[in-house]
């Protein structure tokens, strides 16, 4: 993973007109990284895709493949191949033909290009005779070798996908960006999809920038993930960390279905974060040096949520409906205080008995806390020892 | 079970399905009625008519009516008048038709690549379809006219002497042509402009990561291709109207000189509305008529399987 031998944007600064796309981004994919860039519509992340193809220019910032700034240069002069949403395949030619474009324009000159005379000049036969090699290889990879005569409109949805990938793949690029080529198929093929696009990538070792609005998608397949959110980067790290330890309450939210349960909560004169909680406030997380009276939330991961007794230092929730998925249910609760939804994730052996109306109280280990200011920024807590019991 | 109910052999219908087919059957032809009534009498009985006419003798106004069989036919492929005029409609259209659609396509790829004026210039080449061509064919006599016309005084300017543009048999329909062409470029524009904004954006964008550098290139990956349709479509409207032929020759020409720019419609319009000859006018109309179907049905036929993905 030496430093700028991948693919690297720096500062990438973007508007149109006077709409601020991207402000400052800066995302760093080493040689051979997978980076999944994640976020809701209209963040900007196709943008920033583009910007690396060199089908955009940034206002500000730079562009680096392989440890070269490569910002000035258009897409046809960058060594990086890109996987379009609607696969953009060109509908008049078969599946060999549209494969063999972005070789027979690289390698052939534009007299060798023309029809008929082309075929007679010198060094033609030798470079098709390649480009066709080349072509046969990739459609082996991606087993579509099957379907090299058609056209893509006597194509599948899948079928489409996989002779975009091969049309990327063809000319070995130094990079791949895939600009969501999963949402276009339906469920069942895009898990599979997915397997496949994962192994692709082990096997061809190509830095691959991958926009995507599925976190799901993002978590299964990348290396890193990027989470951006109104033309800013909040957090790029592995799937597992940006899970476990989101840096911002967006990227918490965004990040993980069920979404992540927020309370608000006040600290109090001892530093302690105190959920209101009708006569009897409970204190969430102690030890926060911050001033009373600031506002906090507190965010809980449905799976880290206990249904227990009612007790003084737990905060009281109502069931209002249990949704059974099979491995898991989910317990839709009720905060009594500020009727707040709050969801559990439970096992099915947890929620035997259990009937909508009851009350409870929540319960979790002060780990699982995760803090966040005000401005979403999240704050840390050092777990005291001896204070880490539940009890405030 | 060939009772023409399209169902595959062996099923039999319920008395009850049977009489619902039959009620919707009903009701699907007399929905479709009014249309069919009109395009009887609008479209088919004339053809007919026109058909049966071509086989008589028949004069306008005339009480007599003898049969002739193809006599009017056979007359027609030994009138050098209509053989002549046969010739310079196709002369006419083979000129009209390409020039136009190269300058139509070549308009609407300027307009389409400049941001500014695209309004200015799409109304401006597109003034000729809207004009009145039979009030605009006395500003092209002006600017066509051997001594004060602009045109001329332009050549002469350049030290060389112009034609009679209109005057002159050798010059006459290429005259005619440019007038054409300088009608069709702006329709064909317009139908060139919508083609090119249905080309998806990707592809474009696909093609420059391809590697497809130059216009000339992103043209004939993308552009072209993905137009063939709108091109069929302009070259058989372009073609028919050519074709089609009448006002300019009827006002600035009328056929000369000696028989230069006579065409099909003009040569019909004589025989039929001068010398009152509606038969043999008729037979004139069904060439005329079967020159027209021959086009669009190698639109529909032969071409339309090669050029929609």
């Amino acid at each position: 993973m030496a430093a700028g031998s991948g693919l690297a944007l720096h500062g990438i600064e973007k508007n149109f007109g006077a709409t601020r796309i991207l402000s400052g981004v800066t995302l760093e994919a080493a040689q051979g990284e997978f980076i999944a860039l994640v976020g809701p519509s209209g963040c900007g992340k196709t943008t920033l895709l583009r910007i690396a193809a060199g089908l955009d220019y940034p206002d500000q910032g730079r562009v680096e493949l392989g440890g070269r700034d490569i910002t000035a240069r258009r897409a046809a002069d960058r060594d990086i191949a890109m996987v379009f949403q609607s696969y953009a395949l060109y509908p008049h030619l078969t599946v060999r033909q549209n494969m063999a474009l972005p070789l027979a324009m690289r390698r052939l000159s534009l007299a060798q290009r023309l029809p008929v005379i082309g075929r007679w000049l010198p060094g033609t036969r030798e470079t098709t005779v390649g480009i066709a090699e080349s072509v046969a290889q990739a459609a082996a990879t991606l087993r579509i070798d099957q379907l090299l005569d058609r056209k893509p409109g006597q194509l599948s949805g899948g079928q489409r996908q996989r002779v975009a990938l091969g049309r990327a793949l063809v000319r070995h690029p130094r990079a791949f960006l895939m600009d969501e080529p999963l949402s276009n198929l339906d469920a069942t093929l895009r898990v599979h999809t997915r397997t496949e696009i994962v192994e692709l990538h082990r096997q061809a070792g190509v830095t691959t920038l991958y926009v995507t609005h599925d976190q799901a998608e993002a978590l299964s397949m990348a290396d890193r993930v990027a989470v951006m959110m109104g033309g800013v980067l909040l957090q790029v790290a592995p799937p597992a960390e940006i899970y476990r330890d989101p840096r911002h309450r967006l990227v918490a939210e965004f990040i993980g279905s069920p979404r992540i349960n927020l309370i608000d909560a006040v600290v109090d004169d001892v530093g302690s974060a105190v959920a209101a909680s009708g006569e009897h406030p409970v204190a969430l997380v102690q030890g926060l040096a911050l001033p009373p009276g600031t506002p906090v939330s507190i965010g809980i991961r449905p799976e880290h949520v206990r249904l227990r007794a009612p007790a003084a230092d737990r905060l009281p929730v109502t069931l209002s409906r249990l949704e059974f998925l099979g491995s898991e249910v989910l317990a839709h609760l009720v905060l009594d205080a500020g009727r707040l939804p709050i969801i559990a994730k439970l096992v099915p052996d947890e929620v035997a008995g259990l009937t909508a109306g009851r009350c409870f109280g929540l319960e979790t280990a002060p780990a699982d806390r995760l803090v966040f200011a005000a401005d979403g920024q999240r704050i840390d807590v050092e777990p005291v020892a001896g204070r880490v019991a539940l009890h405030a | 079970m060939p009772d023409g109910s399209g169902l595959p052999e062996g099923i039999v219908l319920s008395s009850a399905a049977r009489a619902m087919r039959r009620v919707e059957a009903r009701a699907a032809w007399g929905l479709a009625a009014p249309t069919l009534v009109l395009m009887a009498i609008l479209l088919v009985l004339p053809t007919i008519a026109v058909l049966l006419l071509s086989l008589t003798d028949w004069e306008l106004g005339a009480a007599h009516l003898g049969f002739v069989g193809f006599d009017n036919y056979v007359e027609l492929a030994h009138d050098r008048t209509f053989v002549t005029s046969l010739r310079n409609t196709l002369i006419f259209a083979a000129i009209v038709t390409p020039v136009s659609v190269v300058l139509g396509l070549g308009a609407a790829l300027l307009i389409e690549a400049e941001p500014i004026g695209k309004t200015f210039f799409r109304t401006a080449y597109f003034m000729p379809v809207v004009s009145l061509i039979v009030a605009m064919a006395t500003v092209w006599q002006y600017l066509l006219h051997p001594t004060i016309g602009p045109l001329n005084a332009l050549l002469r300017l350049a030290g060389m002497g112009g034609p009679n543009w209109l005057g002159s048999s050798d010059t006459v329909l290429v005259s005619l042509a440019i007038i054409g062409v300088w009608q069709a470029v702006g329709f064909n524009m317009v139908l060139f402009l919508a083609g090119l904004t249905a080309i998806p954006r990707d592809l474009y964008a696909a093609a420059e990561v391809d590697g497809v550098k130059t216009g000339w290139d992103r043209f004939w990956t993308v552009t072209w291709p993905l137009l063939a349709p709108t091109t069929l479509f302009v070259v058989t409207i372009t073609l028919i109207q050519a074709v089609k032929v009448f006002e300019t020759v009827a006002t600035l020409t009328q056929g000369g000189p000696s028989k230069a720019s006579e065409v099909l419609l003009w040569t019909i319009y004589q025989e039929g509305f001068v010398y009152l000859h509606v038969g043999y006018a008729s037979a004139m109309t069904i060439v005329f008529v079967a020159i027209l179907m021959v086009v669009t049905l190698l639109q529909t036929r032969v071409l339309e399987r090669r050029v929609h993905y």
